[in-house]
């Protein structure tokens, strides 16, 4: 453990990652606290030029931009992260399931996989969004259900490899159920490449939040978003640029730092695969 | 005539300001002379983002009844008009008179020499056959029992009641004549009409493109030669960039709110009309809604902080207006203004009176971005509500199937209520507004009780009074009633805007955006 802090401590770019990770994950938790002012409270003075009271100036409706600035990574870092995680968990135990039964089953999900790799995320998350409503709880579910076709094609990969593993045999000829070897022998030996699953889809699950919020399907008003900030700012993108200029800054800034630091932690971690399994 | 030769300019040194002012009323004088003169040719695009609820579902496009507001006065002609100041003329009708002194049969005559698209003459059977489709479909059609063709250009309208104002019926965007057709279901589907233009391309929901009428019924008109339509609802983003990169001449419908930004842009005209659409907020009352308790509509209505919508949502008095919760446009001179703007305490005793005295936590209200400004206007409404202790979740839904998401059944012992939602509506003449919220109407959320059987017998009094004077003061008890009943709300409206090229003449806005008219529409 020592060693890999050492080593991660010589690369600069996965530092700066976590250091950006950091920030963003402190200011979210934090953000109630640091808004000096009530981010949903209506001054009577929209599209304010920036002042020492207001630092970022108002939004259209006359609320502070600054405080809804730091508020508007929030949700989108919570739905984000629990769909990373639904993804990564659920996608690396069907993954494990599929390689270890292999036969109809294997066949079924993998195909199953196939299909909905061949249709766009963000059309499916739409579809979803508009059927079921826009709640938090739907956005979150199907995001984890999208990325974890991603995570099942991974994790099933490795878990043919471990199925040649000695210690899988072992626990085979011991009679232990399916079960049981997928949940105590596979999955701990994937655990790796399941945490570095987890922040890439994490990190996809971000931009798409905010795609969402943008388009109107993702967080609803008057909850700050970063995505629908940039939308509320696109009327105003000649006379206050910063209104898009911020948010921008903000989501790219956390999905920079995600990839950063999960390329280098996959890196030190010796996970080439997972590295370049960045797509669906 | 001022050449501007380099000799000219050599000379302007000696005499410039004399020379400058010389070209200057040269120019200005030859500029004033092409406002005069329309000029004929060339296509005009425009796109338009108006809440056109109609063309807001995917399934349903293709019918004429899901496109003709928004190419009414392009394709098609209507009997009367309304103008810009919202006054009824004559359009394809030479005489609109009653029959006698309970105005429920009406006589039309009809202008001769009008031509389809196809070149065949209009007839009264034409219109009375249009009728039988309008009469089904038009919200304000149904008073129409029947039709007789009395001549070959004139015809008799029976209502199943008296109608005052019924010349405005006759200028409502649906009701346009389309070739007779005994099967009713039929009719339109042809996209033949009498308008300047006719349609040659239509790609439902996107664009319409519609070529000059020649044997168009007024002389010399239209002067384009090409009018393409885009429509843009909920994308005025895409719009207003397609009109700065000169993709679009003109782009209706903008968020009034921008017009501060756009004034300052070259080569650009912002049009604002005298008044435009409004959203009347429908409060279902099925078994179970809160909106049952009149004292919970009446707190909702009175928390409402209507000045900050005026001011936030549309920048200002100018392009905005203050409603009084009946669907009365604020500027129409029979509106008679809410008695109390904003009391937050009167809410706060109300709720505490109908058993909510620590608040009340509403139904989610769902909206669609029909206007492009309606995210800022409902998020308003909740920011100002909360201080009288109202919680208002309020929730986005894409603009298609919108209406069919909202609506259910007018039947509510059978479950399936209309949602906590919104309408979009035009202003339109006193006796169409105030007929919307009958009980039956899904806009007023099924009003019933005795304060709305004693609201329709005052409109039943108004239909059959002749005299404007008494039918005003009829319409001010009626929206009086609407204030003390709160059955839907319409908290403020805006006025409609729209941005054009200054090359692009003789186009003047409409509080009606159906009502724009193209004929007129030249390109300098």
């Amino acid at each position: 453990m020592r060693l890999f802090i050492q080593r991660l401590f010589r690369r600069p770019l996965t530092m700066l990652g976590l250091l950006l990770v950091a920030i963003h994950f402190g200011i979210a938790l934090a953000a109630p606290w640091l808004t000096p002012h009530d981010p949903l409270k209506l001054l009577d003075a929209p599209l304010e030029q920036p002042t020492g009271v207001y630092w970022l100036g108002t939004d259209e409706l006359g609320r502070d931009f600054f405080s809804r600035l730091l508020l508007g990574g929030q949700i989108s870092i919570v739905a984000a992260a629990c769909a990373g995680l639904i993804a990564a968990f659920g996608g690396g135990i069907i993954g494990l399931a599929t390689a270890y039964h292999r036969g109809l089953f294997d066949d079924v999900v993998s195909r199953f996989v196939e299909m909905k790799l061949s249709i766009p995320s963000i059309l499916l998350v739409s579809l979803f969004v508009t059927g079921f409503g826009q709640s938090l709880a739907v956005l979150i579910g199907v995001m984890g259900l999208i990325y974890m076709m991603g995570v099942i094609r991974t994790a099933r990969a490795q878990g043919i490899l471990i199925m040649e593993q000695g210690y899988v045999k072992a626990a085979k000829l011991r009679g232990e159920s399916a079960s049981a070897i997928i949940l105590r022998e596979m999955l701990p030996n994937i655990a790796d490449l399941l945490t570095v699953e987890f922040a890439l889809r994490t990190s996809s699950a971000l931009l798409l939040v905010s795609a969402l919020s943008f388009l109107g399907l993702g967080v609803s008003p008057p909850t700050p978003d970063w995505g629908s900030m940039i939308q509320s700012g696109l009327q105003s993108i000649r006379s206050e640029p910063w209104l898009i200029l911020a948010p921008a800054l903000c989501i790219s800034t956390l999905v920079i730092g995600i990839n950063f630091a999960t390329e280098g932690v996959a890196d030190l971690l010796g996970l080439e695969a997972a590295r370049g399994a960045t797509g669906q | 005539m001022v050449n501007v030769t380099r000799r000219n300019v050599l000379l302007a040194g000696l005499s410039g300001p004399a020379f400058l002012a010389a070209l200057d009323s040269e120019l200005i004088g030859s500029a004033s002379a092409q406002t005069q003169q329309p000029k004929r040719g060339g296509t005009l695009v425009y796109a338009q983002c108006s809440g056109n609820r109609r063309g807001g579902d995917a399934s349903n496009t293709r019918h004429p009844y899901f496109m003709v507001d928004l190419i009414t006065r392009s394709a098609y002609n209507t009997l009367t008009w309304v103008d810009e100041g919202l006054n009824v003329v004559n359009e394809l009708a030479t005489k609109v008179v009653p029959a006698d002194d309970k105005l429920n049969v009406w006589e039309i005559t009809v202008r001769e020499g009008v031509k389809f698209h196809d070149g065949r003459e209009v007839m009264a059977k034409d219109w009375a056959s249009s009728f039988e489709l309008h009469r089904r479909r038009n919200f304000a059609s149904q008073q129409i029992k029947s039709t007789e063709v009395t001549g070959t250009h004139s015809l008799r309208f029976f209502l199943d009641a008296g109608n005052s104002e019924f010349p405005f019926v006759l200028a409502e965007y649906d009701n346009v004549v389309m070739p007779a057709n005994e099967d009713f279901e039929k009719i339109g589907m042809t996209g033949i009409g009498t308008g300047p233009f006719k349609i040659v391309e239509a790609d439902p929901q996107r664009r319409m493109v519609l070529d000059r009428f020649d044997g168009y019924w007024k002389k010399d008109q239209p002067w384009l030669d090409r009018l393409e339509v885009i429509n843009r609802e909920g994308q005025m983003e895409s719009a207003i960039n397609g009109f700065r990169s000169r993709q679009f001449d003109a782009v209706l419908n903008i968020d009034p709110r921008l017009v501060r930004q756009l004034s300052a842009e070259p080569d650009t005209d912002v049009v604002p009309a005298s008044s435009g659409d409004q959203a009347v907020i429908i409060l279902p009352k099925h078994p179970g809604s809160p909106f049952l308790d009149k004292r919970i509509r009446q707190a909702l209505a009175f928390a409402i902080d209507r000045e900050a919508i005026v001011r936030i949502v549309y920048g200002g008095a100018k392009f905005g207006w203050m409603g009084n919760d009946s669907h009365m446009a604020g500027t129409d001179p029979m509106f008679a203004p809410r008695p109390v703007k904003r009391d937050v305490a009167k809410a706060k005793a109300l709720l505490a009176e109908a058993g909510h005295p620590n608040g009340i936590t509403l139904p989610t209200l769902y909206y669609a971005p029909q206007w492009p400004e309606m995210s800022r206007y409902f998020q308003v409404i909740q920011e100002t509500v909360k201080e009288a202790g109202i919680t208002l979740p309020i929730e986005e839904r894409p603009n298609d199937g919108y209406l069919r998401f909202r609506q259910g059944d007018p039947d509510v012992t059978k479950g399936n209520w209309h949602k906590f939602a919104y309408t979009a509506v035009g202003p339109r003449n006193p006796g169409i507004s105030l007929f919307r919220m009958r009980g039956a109407n899904n806009e007023s959320g099924y009003w019933s009780g005795p304060a709305h059987d004693r609201y329709m017998e005052l409109y039943r009094t108004a239909m059959v009074t002749a005299d404007a004077a008494k039918r005003k003061a009829i319409y001010a008890e009626m929206q009086q009633l609407c204030f003390e009943e709160a059955p839907a709300l319409l908290p403020a409206g805006r006025n409609n805007v729209l941005i054009k090229r200054p090359n692009v003449r003789g186009l003047n806005n409409h509080p009606q955006h159906w009502s724009i008219t193209w004929d007129g529409v030249w390109k300098a």
